[in-house]
């Protein structure tokens, strides 16, 4: 750094650190954090919808459309309900094999869950959509492929979503104390016993958390779907047809319906999830003393990497596999960097994707820090910080094509923006759970004592925060922003409902699959952007890891 | 019950040697105690006992069955954590009825022994509580019983009472120690606190560093030990080094700087640098001397001092009162002093805690 | 030099009371430890005079001045956790430095009293670890520099010595009483263990449920509590129910369950009153010539520096009786043993509203 940098570094530490000592200045960032947060998230996402409420009323007059949007939303619930349920049956046993290994091995069985997760979810679609359709394992035992429509739609939901389970299980698990867990086993308890009786249940909230964002990943996914549905239709589907016809009072009613009802799954489960309690009688040791032999274990295991494989490892990447070898054999892969063609759009969106992808991490690390500082320290006291925590994560539960909409009708309504920065407010409001969230959690693993003991050692609460509290959450913070950089990138669902003409590459992608035509360069695409993506992504933990906390 | 016999057990975690082959035998019904600073592998060793982790080298005995191959839960021992480890998800009724649930016993035998083991521990009133209404010397008490609610007959316990009050700590060890004779089990019981392990113990086992120092009863401990950091580390003693000036038949007399105190023992020769102990209970103080009192306070009706004589520092407790600054001499019977030839490694490795 | 003062504070949180009218002075280079069971309110307390906590109620007087509505960084007073809180991203010199850097000395000085401090707790040679490479006691230790190298004269102790081992506290305990002498600070020392009390500070203020009970020095606290909780919370005692048979000027005779008649300070009562007798355990005698009190020796334990008798009398009354070590060893009792008690000092309470074994919080 180089001097003047340097003492206005200083410079800018000492004016900081003197406003934070001011009482009503840091309760005015405090209050205006909630204001951006009710002004640009929450309002805009439920009021605009509401807006259009008069519109129902016509619907009466199409009863076959009514029908549709009927099926279209069951279809997304039950869809989502069981997807959701199969993500738990199946994750749970490899979420147990993880926490309790250990090892190298099972270091990388780790990072190749998170495969799926890695992936745009447009690349995973069309990987999916390809590997079930035309080869898979079964083709080779005579078994035809799987034609699109709701069993595609399912692989797919599947796959997307397992990892997400996983990931929150993994977490859950091992913030167990191990101590319950010997505790039962001294009492005589075998390891199936122990891990059903106390595990388990004392992972409950990891549990039903791991449902809902399953379940609400699945309500949500527009793009990707849209690619392998064919003739099925689900929540979102029926919306993007409704736009593109312009059925205003479908599109109203669908759109209110599911984030109504998801919403309500949600603030139910969360409360009566956590009193449901299945009572433990009594234990049949011998029978489960032979489901804890190592030799069932095995068992249990191989079925568990099995899935893994054939359902979500091989379908992630079976694209890449295939176009990669092609394109650079027949040159196709020269057109790509010399834009030719259809390639000079596609690098335009590429980079409006990640423009605007960077604004709004930016936007929401500056707006949700101040948030998540309230909410984990509880600034204005336990029951503020509670409501707040369920309120910023509401958004988790609306399907991103619903919010566009709704987000369409708010600001469309009032100011006329431009569709660049339409597509802007409406990432900001899917993304911003994912920062506060994420912030949340890591401001709360560092123990409140740290910063107090700095306070009274004489430093004002912004040099409090910035010598302590920050050194030991950034990780964490950076997770938060990649995670909410590549959901921006990913998005598809929202950025149809709010834009025509600007194009993000996921919404390229997804009409180059449509066109019988283009579809062969749809491959290509994805997996530019999916090598696209690693690199950013490895770029920037590589910025952030390497510059010292100084 | 059982006699638990520990062979040759040698623990390593990595490069690590966390115990260096350690040897115990704890006869049946006895409540024995492992003491030790932390580190010194005590709860490694508990464990091993219990089956939670294998020994690298070694063997465990049960009343001569071998244990070694056989898991955690099939040893058929109660355990006692030092951070209680309560479901906390469970209320005490279940907590406790949880060993009896996992093997299956019938529904009328499971309600009547966890009634039986809620009124031994005095918690019968409380079996809908969570644990996290219950005060931490409740919990631990629920602890208890769940533990022996399996009809166990060893009892393991690790560091039971640290993590609750003083108060609480003084009322709950005599109550652990008078169940356990009661119901006639066999109790290991892993404390770093010394006043705790002299009060509940029929045994003591001193561990340091992996290994076992020294073990006995506690009056013999604490009067006439053979090592001097058992000495050190149970109770306060007076750890000094002096010179031997006289010697007679069975009797020495050493210079400790500006005083000189007589001892029985033998086979020392005059000039050798020795080290003499004695409990600061034992000795005596009179007005007129050398030594200058420079601290006082109360501790179990007893009045402590701690006085100084040009750099040697002596702790005296004595029932008389005496003012601070008060010049004072020591007096102590010879049978009270204890006389050790001067380590090899030095005083200060001798008496190390790590 | 600095003195602190609260006067009506209260704390309120939610729907429970922290604090309950605290009025307390702590003056200039006093010892003061903050004593009473978990829960009783003495850390947040302690919070509140160091700013951390904001009181409900009432004011916080720091030197003369009122310091009520200042944080924490601004009030002269530094404070430690239990759980020592050390950075675990910075050194041990960076988490000693740090409270000198937020003050802006130049880092000369800082270095020099950095060096300086962790050469007073013997721990020069260790500047550039970090905090997990460290034992319990040198934490402890990096801790305690960390606050003290401030120079701040109000030292505000949480605990201190509740993550040692019982032996490293016995030896600490002396050190702690020795820097406060060195550095000529006020202390205040929060703890659940009277003895640890007992022994390092001027003064204890016995705290319960929010309350103050008694605030007095260890030796009052020791031989003249004011009413039972203290009784039993501090010293060992033996505290059993009885009824007022003869009142007398200065206290009362009164009868055990068992038949006994025992006189002892203490009142006003009245004849037919229940009272709480107090009898510290070595003031309960044993002696061999025949005395009104025969009773029998059922548990003998040893307990190092002394030895404690579980005795029951004729009567049926439990007692318990400490005997010096030197006695002991002179003279040894069995259990089954027939002996006779001579009591000494006895002291009297009012019966407690909610009832003995409720009052001493018996577990």
């Amino acid at each position: 750094m180089s001097k003047t940098s340097k003492i206005s570094a200083i410079a800018l530490d000492r004016i900081l650190g003197k406003l934070s000592t001011i009482h009503s200045l840091v309760k005015g960032f405090y209050l205006s954090s909630i204001l951006f947060f009710l002004a640009i998230i929450l309002l805009p996402a439920i009021l605009g919808i509401l807006t259009r409420v008069d519109t129902l009323s016509e619907l009466s007059e199409n009863p076959q459309l009514f029908d549709r949007a009927i099926n279209a939303i069951i279809a997304s619930f039950a869809l989502a309900s069981f997807v959701s349920l199969l993500d738990l049956v199946t994750g749970i046993p490899l979420a147990w094999l993880i926490v309790k290994k250990g090892g190298r091995l099972v270091m990388i069985l780790d990072a190749i869950v998170d495969l799926p997760m890695i992936i745009p979810t447009v690349t995973l679609g069309f990987s999916v959509l390809l590997f079930w359709s035309e080869s898979n394992p079964f083709t080779s035992l005579g078994f035809s492929g799987i034609s699109p429509g709701w069993l595609t739609v399912l692989l797919l939901h599947y796959t997307f979503s397992y990892p997400v389970v996983v990931r929150v299980l993994v977490g859950k698990l091992m913030e167990i104390d191990e101590t319950y867990e010997i505790a039962g086993r001294t009492l005589g308890g075998k390891p199936l016993t122990v891990a059903r009786t106390i595990n388990i249940p004392l992972a409950k909230i990891g549990i039903i958390t791991a449902y809902l964002l399953a379940f609400a990943r699945s309500l949500s996914e527009t793009g990707a779907t849209m690619m392998v549905a064919g003739l099925f239709e689900n929540g979102p589907i029926f919306i993007k047809r409704a736009l593109s016809e312009g059925w205003e009072s479908p599109l109203v009613f669908t759109s209110l319906t599911l984030i109504s009802v998801a919403v309500i799954i949600f603030f139910l489960l969360r409360s009566l999830g956590p009193r449901v309690r299945i009572p433990f009688r009594r234990a049949n040791p011998n029978f489960e003393g032979l489901l804890s032999k190592d030799s069932f274990c095995l068992f249990r295991d191989s079925i568990s990497l099995l899935i893994l494989t054939i359902f979500i490892v091989i379908p992630s990447i079976y694209l890449s596999l295939i176009t990669l070898p092609n394109a650079i054999n027949s040159g196709l892969i020269l057109d790509v960097f010399q834009f030719r063609g259809v390639w000079g759009e596609y690098w335009n969106s590429l980079l409006i994707s990640y423009v605007i992808g960077f604004i709004v991490t930016g936007i929401n690390t500056v707006f949700s820090l101040p948030m998540a500082i309230l909410i984990a320290r509880e600034k204005f006291g336990s029951q503020i910080s509670k409501i707040l925590d369920v309120l910023s994560n509401v958004s988790i539960m609306i399907p991103s094509v619903a919010l566009g909409v709704s987000i369409r009708f708010f600001w469309g309504g009032f100011t006329g923006l431009p569709e660049f920065w339409l597509i802007v407010m409406s990432h900001l409001c899917i993304t911003y759970p994912y920062m506060v969230s994420t912030m949340v959690s890591a401001i709360r693993d560092i123990p409140k004592e740290l910063e107090e003991s700095a306070r009274t050692l004489g430093s004002d609460p912004y040099t409090s925060f910035r010598k302590v509290t920050l050194p030991l959450a950034k990780y964490s913070f950076l997770s938060g922003m990649i995670l909410t950089l590549a959901r921006s990138v990913d998005e598809t669902g929202a950025t149809l409902a709010v834009s025509k003409t600007v194009k993000t590459v996921p919404i390229i992608i997804v009409d180059w699959v449509k066109d019988e035509s283009l579809r062969i360069y749809a491959g290509l695409g994805a997996t530019f952007l999916l090598l696209f993506s690693l690199i950013i992504l490895l770029l920037l933990r590589k910025l952030v890891g390497r510059g010292k906390y100084a | 019950m059982p006699e638990v016999n520990i062979v040759n057990v040698v623990k390593k975690f990595g490069d690590f040697t966390a115990l260096h082959g350690v040897n115990m035998k704890v006869e049946s019904g006895e409540y024995v105690s492992i003491v030790g600073p932390s580190g010194c592998g005590k709860t490694t060793l508990l464990r091993i006992i219990a089956g939670i982790i294998p020994p690298t080298k070694g063997e465990i005995f049960f009343d001569d069955r071998l244990m070694n191959d056989v898991p955690v839960e099939e040893r058929g021992i109660g355990y006692v954590f030092q951070n209680i480890a309560l479901f906390p998800h469970m209320n005490l009724w279940d907590n406790v009825s949880y060993g009896l649930k996992v093997r299956g016993k019938p529904y009328d035998e499971t309600h009547s022994v966890t009634l039986e083991m809620l009124e031994l521990m005095k918690l019968t009133e409380r079996y809908r509580d969570f644990p996290h209404e219950l005060s931490g010397g409740m919990q631990q008490k629920a602890a208890v019983a769940r533990a022996l609610a399996t009809g166990t007959s060893l009892l393991l316990l690790d560091e039971p009472l640290s993590m609750l009050d003083a108060k609480v700590r003084e009322k709950l060890r005599y109550e652990l120690r008078k169940i356990v004779k009661d119901l006639d089990l066999t109790a290991i019981h892993v404390t770093h606190d010394q006043e705790e392990a002299i009060a509940i113990s029929d045994r003591i086992f001193i561990m340091r560093r992996g290994e076992i120092v020294e073990y006995g009863n506690p009056i013999d401990l604490y009067l006439s030990p053979r090592k001097i950091f058992t000495s050190y580390f149970l109770g306060e003693s007076n750890v000094l080094e002096g010179i031997v000036i006289d010697r007679k038949s069975d009797e020495v007399e050493v210079q400790i700087g500006n005083i000189s105190l007589k001892a029985y023992g033998e086979g020392f020769q005059k000039d050798e640098r020795v080290v003499v102990i004695f409990r600061p209970e034992l000795a005596r103080l009179e007005p007129g001397g050398s030594m200058r009192i420079v601290e006082r306070s109360i501790e179990k009706g007893y009045y402590r001092y701690i006085l100084k004589d040009k750099s040697q520092k002596f702790i005296v407790k004595t029932f008389e009162k005496f003012d601070i600054d008060g010049k004072m001499n020591l007096r102590i019977p010879k049978e009270y002093v204890r006389v050790y030839k001067y380590p090899e490694r030095g005083l200060n490795n001798e008496i190390a805690l790590r | 030099m600095p003195e602190i003062q609260l006067r009506g504070v209260w704390k309120r949180y939610e729907n429970i009371l922290a604090l309950r009218d605290i009025n307390l002075k702590i003056e200039d280079g006093d010892y003061v430890c903050i004593l009473g069971p978990t829960g009783s309110g003495k850390t947040t307390l302690l919070k509140i005079i160091a700013g951390l906590v904001h009181p409900t109620k009432g004011k916080v007087y720091i030197d003369g001045r009122e310091v009520t509505g200042l944080p924490p960084e601004r009030r002269g007073a530094v404070y430690m956790h239990q759980t020592y809180a050390l950075f675990p991203h910075m050194t041990v010199y960076e988490n000693v430095a740090y409270g000198l850097r937020a003050r802006g000395l130049d880092e000369e000085t800082v270095r020099e009293r950095v060096e300086e401090v962790l050469r007073l707790v013997n721990l020069d040679g260790w500047e550039d670890a970090y905090p997990r490479q460290l034992s319990g006691g040198m934490q402890q230790r990096v801790a305690l520099s960390r606050v003290l190298v401030t120079g701040d004269k109000i030292v505000l102790l949480d605990e201190p010595l509740g993550a040692l081992d019982a032996r490293l506290r016995l030896l600490v305990r002396d050190e702690l009483k020795r820097l406060k002498q060195e550095l000529d600070l006020t202390v205040v020392h929060v703890t659940h263990d009277q003895s640890e009390a007992m022994a390092i500070s001027d003064r204890i203020i016995l705290l319960r449920e929010g309350s103050i009970i008694q605030d007095a020095s260890p030796e009052e606290s020791y031989f003249r509590p004011t009413d039972v909780f203290p009784a039993s919370f501090i010293g060992d005692r033996n505290l059993l129910e009885a009824k007022v048979v003869r009142v007398d000027g200065e206290g009362a005779w009164v009868q055990f369950k068992g038949g006994e008649e025992v006189y002892g300070k203490g009142g006003p009562f009245e004849t037919g009153d229940l009272a709480v007798v107090s009898i510290r355990c070595e003031e309960v005698k044993i002696i061999d010539e025949k005395s009104s009190i025969p009773a029998i020796i059922v548990d003998v334990s040893f307990l190092g520096s002394y030895v404690k008798y579980y005795l029951r009398t004729e009567g049926g009354t439990l007692l318990e009786s400490n005997t010096s070590l030197q006695e002991y060893l002179c003279r040894r009792y069995h259990v089954g043993d027939k002996v006779y008690l001579k009591l000494g000092e006895i002291q009297l309470f009012t019966y407690p509203r909610r009832g003995l074994m409720r009052e001493v919080e018996a577990i």
